[in-house]
């Protein structure tokens, strides 16, 4: 690529960075509903703001690098700095430290509003025009006890391109400045500087000399071949009569920068800065993205199971109140039975045993009691059909719901939050979705449903499914009435027949009303057992019934609400996912399409680590 | 209360340490530039390694010194220059030195006084990398039999973090420090805080500069006045060494004036003794400062000022994890709702709809011993009609009223179950908050959390609440009637009012209506009516009975069971160094008072 591309290669990557930038500053703003570890949350953060600063770089319309010196204090940066310059550029002294301001060597073609403002506080301009396309930049150290400066060195550094890593034999592996190489090296090509390396030569041989140390502790990071300089600075600015070193390389330093570095190599240096840099963002995007995977089915058979289980745990206990209250509802259950009875043998019983439940014996005189098994509870109006079942139910849903399901809502809402984290949904998402169900009065729904499973389980009664209730249903229309009218009419005819055929002059008497009567007493008192052997005499059908109807319901129910629920909140979260995977992937392209396009320089791989 | 007067000032220094040492453990290295952790490892090491020294044996002869800087500063080069010897090896990596070396004239002199690392009798090569230190005999005796000196490992270096806490032992142990800085050096944030944490401490420091270019001698010793030592600088003696070959450096005469000064500095402090003089052949004017607390009384200073420093500075780490401790706090009150939840839960789902059939059966034999034997079974017969209604409404009045629907235990294990998930949600929410949130969720992660333990804790506990539930129930039942029954005079009393009612209606009635039919209504109903009224009055004093009793069982639970459960839930594994820290930091001043006793008493002060 030369220089003539270079604008080619900006329009290309600089709009793809910008809007990989943007994206990624519009993922980190949005809500998230997920949980996602906060340091890595920061560093995609600082990484977005790395790709809006690179952005911003390549739309520069010249080629250019910040070169950074940083080192601790006394290692002589701006001593190196000056004899590059050969003229006193930036203050040296012996006091520590000695830069507090950066100080930036521009050519002075240069234009300066693309330079980023934090290295512009004390701009030199020189006419070299070998260093022409290099920002050099002296800055304040790290490791003294004035704190500003080390923040202002790792504002500056982000914005550099070309790190020059400087050292002295006592400082060439502060922690302090390792930690600030640790953070930058992964997306900034770095080069060592080993300054007053004439303090080095005259020391005895005791452990490894200073370079080869710094040497070991470089491959330890991955530069197995480390670009590196031998320098001693202040010779060059001083020129003292003292011969120079041996194996002084600032010569190789100079040329190096001014000559080596030339436009395919910045170009390429920019090249691999942005290629690592989207690594960095591709690796942490997708840390991120998989950090927040679930799996739905799994989830829904965890909270189906809980929901199920809280149900039956709840009947259970419903069983259990309807248990204790079994001799009332057998009570009720028989004064029912009877009241689909017609014929007055059933009236009579129905005197004498009181429906526990319902409005009691009075009911026997209201004569037009309508049958809830038949056509005729079509023609009257259902609660009236239902006025003794709305006792129970009221009895039911009033002293069982107020009483026992107080908790319901909050049993089921804890134990899903418990089974969601299981699944490896946090509480918190969980908790976020369920939230809008939290107010939901499961007391009414509850007692809704209880009164409904009342309903039909009574309605059942009268319209059962086995040959037991069809025979008793219909013996109970055709048996009592019918038989005893026709038992009746034939005592009736036999009486007739008497009266005028078989013993003529036998007037009736006493006892002939008698014989009509005792055969349709004993048939409507025969039909009535009968009947009464075949219907439902205990509440335990009952009781299983509304259970049965209370389980059914509920669960269909509440697997629908809930379902709906947790597909809400994992849909939110897999298309917050989707969208990190999308900048992912966007990161992933632009990766490669800068590796098609950019040059094997050999050389530069020596300014960065292997990985 | 007792173990906590008893202890005695070396344990209380013991405790002391434990409690720092648990302290550091909070701080973790943030940013780079975050050093929070040094200062209270320091104050750690001089309570383990000076201030306990001088309980045992406040004469101790010996002299610590340290000499601590930055690498590549030359603390093995000064050390060198003070020995008058090539004991130390200097060489030009920085960060080659990994422990700390003692140099003395008898290996013995120095065997046993850093507790945390191991003694090596013998020169061990300085770049090994291990928690001892090795003794060095000196073979000039150029320097006071009591003189120790010490050098150690840098401060700066990328390895340093795996052996600063050594430095800190060294530095804890130190009657004096020597602070090697170079021209490069002497800004450094890295070891001035160590030379800072020195002098705030109280301990004798001496300043040592190196490498310093002749002509920038007064330039850079004003800066380092200025920037490091600030107002302290007049207290405070400064060694300048100019830079010198590796040659010159290894020449004791060349070295030498340096060496006179560096003696002559730790003389100020220590005070003369005659074996010092005699040895190092200094001029006598260092002897004429005698000192008003005795020989050592430079060491009792010391401590005093240890003291005020640790004192100065508790507040500062109290306030550092002030956080930490309001979150223990919060999760205390958390804990506490939740057992108040589970309480409200058991009495509403529970104890509401408890009968306690006992009681029935308490009422059936108070009203029985109220009546008088032979007379009763013929007012029986009179208060048929009592009887019967009675029976009709006891029916209607219990109908429709059953028992709970679960067992005890089971209400309560659900109440507890369902409190224990809303609690792990609470901490899930919470964990982002402090690193006690996180390090409790961590404790309590979905497939190790403690619900089965706690259940299981529940139950055992519940058997033995069972127990006294029964008894105590019963006593309340039985105390029904057996008061009266202990009591025959009051019994008696109350059978005598009510039979002469009863008596008396009859005969009443039989004196003014005279005896004819309606006597056979009149009688029957005037004693149902008697009857009714003892009834009613004896129903109202068992049902407050049996409220009472339900009250105490709720508080038997509350007591028995749910406590317990309580602190289980409470005191995780996962927060025990914060429960320790809480304690810790309510009796740390008690213990440095005791620590401060104790030296008090060994000074003479």
């Amino acid at each position: 690529m030369t220089e003539e591309r270079w604008s080619g290669f900006v329009q290309e990557v600089a709009e793809e960075t910008r809007r990989l930038a943007e994206l990624s500053a519009r993922w980190l703003q949005r809500p998230h509903r997920w949980p996602y570890d906060a340091q890595q949350l920061r560093s995609f953060q600082e990484l977005s703001q790395e790709l809006q600063r690179v952005a911003s770089r390549l739309a520069s319309e010249e080629i250019f690098a910040i070169v950074v010196f940083m080192g601790g204090t006394g290692v002589g940066k701006s001593t190196l700095l000056n004899a590059l310059a050969g003229e006193p550029i930036s203050e040296t002294s012996s006091r520590r430290p000695t830069t507090n301001v950066p100080v930036c060597y521009i050519h002075q073609a240069m234009p300066r509003d693309k330079l980023p403002a934090p290295i512009l506080q004390n701009v030199k301009t020189h006419a070299h025009d070998a260093l022409r396309q290099k920002v050099l930049v002296d800055t304040p150290d790290m490791d003294t006890t004035k704190e500003e400066n080390w923040r202002l060195l790792e504002k500056i550094l982000e914005h550099a391109d070309i790190v020059l890593y400087v050292g002295s034999p006592e400082k060439y592996h502060d922690d302090l400045g390792w930690q600030l190489f640790g953070k930058f090296s992964k997306h900034k090509a770095f080069a060592f500087i080993l300054n007053r390396w004439d303090e080095c030569a005259d020391r005895e041989k005791i452990g490894k000399a200073p370079d080869e140390d710094w040497l070991a502790d470089l491959r330890r990071e991955g530069y197995t071949n480390p670009r590196t300089f031998r320098t001693s600075a202040k010779w060059w600015l001083e020129k003292p009569t003292k011969e120079l070193p041996q194996g002084e390389q600032f010569q190789d330093f100079k040329r190096w920068l001014e000559a080596e570095l030339a436009s395919k190599e910045l170009i390429a240096i920019h090249q691999k800065n942005l290629a690592s840099l989207l690594h960095e963002v591709i690796q942490c995007g997708e840390k991120l993205a998989d950090s927040a995977t679930l799996s739905r089915d799994n989830l829904w058979r965890a909270w189906d199971q809980v929901i199920r289980e809280k149900i039956d745990e709840y009947l259970a206990r419903c069983m259990r109140f309807l248990q204790e209250r079994q001799a009332d509802l057998d009570k009720f259950v028989r004064a029912e039975s009877l009241q689909g009875i017609p014929g007055w043998w059933a009236s009579v019983s129905r005197l004498v045993r009181k429906p526990a439940l319902g409005q009691g014996a009075l009911s026997w005189f209201r004569l037009k009691r309508p049958r809830p098994n038949g056509r005729e509870s079509t023609s009257t109006p259902d609660e009236e059909a239902n006025l003794s079942s709305r006792d129970l139910e009221e009895k039911l849903t009033r002293h069982f719901g107020e009483d026992y399901l107080r908790y319901f809502g909050e049993d089921l809402r804890t134990s899903l939050l418990v089974a969601s984290e299981t699944q490896g949904l946090p509480a918190v998402v969980a908790e976020a979705a369920l939230r809008e169900l939290a107010d939901r009065n499961w007391l009414v729904f509850w007692k809704e449903q209880m009164r409904s499973a009342t309903q039909e389980a009574l309605a059942n009664l009268w319209q059962p499914t086995g040959w037991k209730g069809r025979l008793r249903n219909l013996l109970a229309r055709w048996l009592p009435g019918r038989l005893c009218w026709l038992t009746g009419f034939a005592g009736l005819c036999v009486l007739m027949y008497r009266m005028f055929f078989a013993a003529t002059g036998h007037s009736p008497g006493l006892w002939d009303v008698f014989y009509i009567l005792l055969p349709f007493f004993l048939a409507e008192w025969l039909s009535f057992r009968i009947v009464w052997w075949l219907s439902p005499r205990n509440g335990q059908a009952v009781a299983s019934l509304i259970r049965e109807r209370l389980q059914e319901r509920a669960r269909e129910h509440f697997a629908l609400l809930y379902r709906r629920v947790l597909d809400n909140a994992v849909n939110q979260v897999e298309q917050e996912v989707a969208e990190l995977r999308n900048i992912v992937r966007a990161a992933q392209d632009l990766r490669k399409r800068i590796q098609a396009h950019s040059q094997a320089v050999e050389e530069l791989t020596r300014l960065y680590a292997a990985r | 209360m007792n173990g906590r007067n008893t202890l005695s000032p070396a344990e209380a220094a013991q405790e002391y340490v434990r409690l720092l040492e648990l302290i550091s453990q909070f701080f973790d290295k943030s940013s780079p530039r975050e050093f929070t952790r040094e200062p209270i490892l320091y104050a750690a090491a001089v309570v383990r390694n000076y201030l306990l020294r001088c309980l045992e044996e406040p004469q101790s002869p010996w002299q610590h010194v340290a000499v601590i800087g930055g690498g590549g500063a030359g603390k093995s080069t000064v050390v060198n220059i003070l020995l008058g010897e090539r004991l130390a090896e200097a060489n030009p990596q920085a960060g080659y030195t990994r422990h700390p070396s003692a140099f003395c004239e008898q290996v013995d002199h120095c065997r046993h006084v850093l507790p945390r690392l191991r003694p090596i009798p013998n020169p061990v090569p300085a770049d090994v990398d291990d928690d001892i230190y090795d003794i060095r005999c000196r073979t000039q005796g150029r320097l006071p039999t009591t003189l120790i000196i010490w050098d150690t490992p840098d401060v700066t270096t990328i390895h340093a973090a795996h052996y600063t806490h050594r430095v800190l032992e060294v530095l804890g142990l130190a009657d004096a420090v020597i602070y090697v800085a170079s021209a490069q050096r002497y800004n450094d944030v890295v070891p001035s805080l160590y030379f800072s944490l020195c002098r705030q401490s109280g301990k004798p420091t001496i300043a040592c500069l190196t490498k310093i270019p002749e002509r920038e001698t007064e330039n850079i010793l004003c800066d380092f006045q200025e920037k490091i030592l600030g107002p302290a600088s007049a207290h405070i003696p400064c060694i300048v060494i100019p830079y010198m070959s590796a040659d010159a450096l290894c020449n004791p005469d060349i070295t030498q004036p340096y060496r006179q000064q560096l003696l002559q500095a730790l003389e100020k402090w220590f005070g003369a003794t005659e074996e010092s003089r005699g040895n190092s052949g200094l001029t006598a004017h260092a002897s004429a400062a005698p000192h008003k607390e005795g020989a050592y009384g430079w060491r009792g200073k010391t401590c005093r000022q240890i003291l005020q420093y640790l004192a100065n500075s508790e507040a500062h780490w109290r306030n550092l994890l002030q956080p930490e401790l309001v979150a223990l706090q919060q999760w205390r009150q958390l804990v506490q709702q939740c057992h108040q939840a589970i309480l409200q839960r058991y009495r509403q789902e529970f104890l509401a709809a408890e009968r306690l059939p006992i009681f029935d059966e308490a009422m059936v034999r108070l009203l029985e011993i109220l009546e008088v034997p032979i007379v009763s079974n013929v007012l029986a017969i009179l208060r048929l009609p009592w009887t019967l209604l009675g029976s009709l409404l006891g029916k209607a009045r219990t109908a429709g009223r059953g028992g709970p629907l679960q067992q005890e235990q089971e209400s309560l294990e659900n109440a507890v179950r369902t409190a224990l998930g809303q609690l792990w949600y609470e901490v899930q929410r919470r964990q982002h908050d402090s690193a006690f949130w996180m390090r409790l969720r961590q404790g309590l992660d979905p497939n190790s959390r403690p619900d089965a333990q706690i259940l299981s804790l529940l139950r055992t506990r519940f058997a033995a609440y069972e127990r006294a539930r029964n008894d105590c129930i019963e006593t309340i039942a039985r105390s029904i009637y057996a008061d009266l029954e202990s009591r025959p005079m009051a019994l008696n009393a109350l059978r005598g009012i009510k039979l002469s009612l009863e008596l008396g209606s009859i005969g009443g009635i039989l004196l003014t209506a005279g005896i004819n039919v309606w006597d056979f209504v009149l009688v029957p109903l005037a004693t149902s009516a008697i009857q009714a009224i003892a009834e009613v009055l004896s129903q109202g004093y068992v049902v407050a009975q049996r409220e009472a009793a339900k009250q105490m069982q709720w508080q038997l639970v509350a007591q028995h069971v749910l406590e317990p459960v309580q602190q289980a839930i409470f005191a995780q594994e996962a927060i025990r160094d914060w429960l320790r820290l809480e304690k810790g930091f309510a009796e740390m001043a008690r213990w440095r008072e005791k620590l401060a006793h104790g030296l008090s008493s060994g000074y003479g002060v």
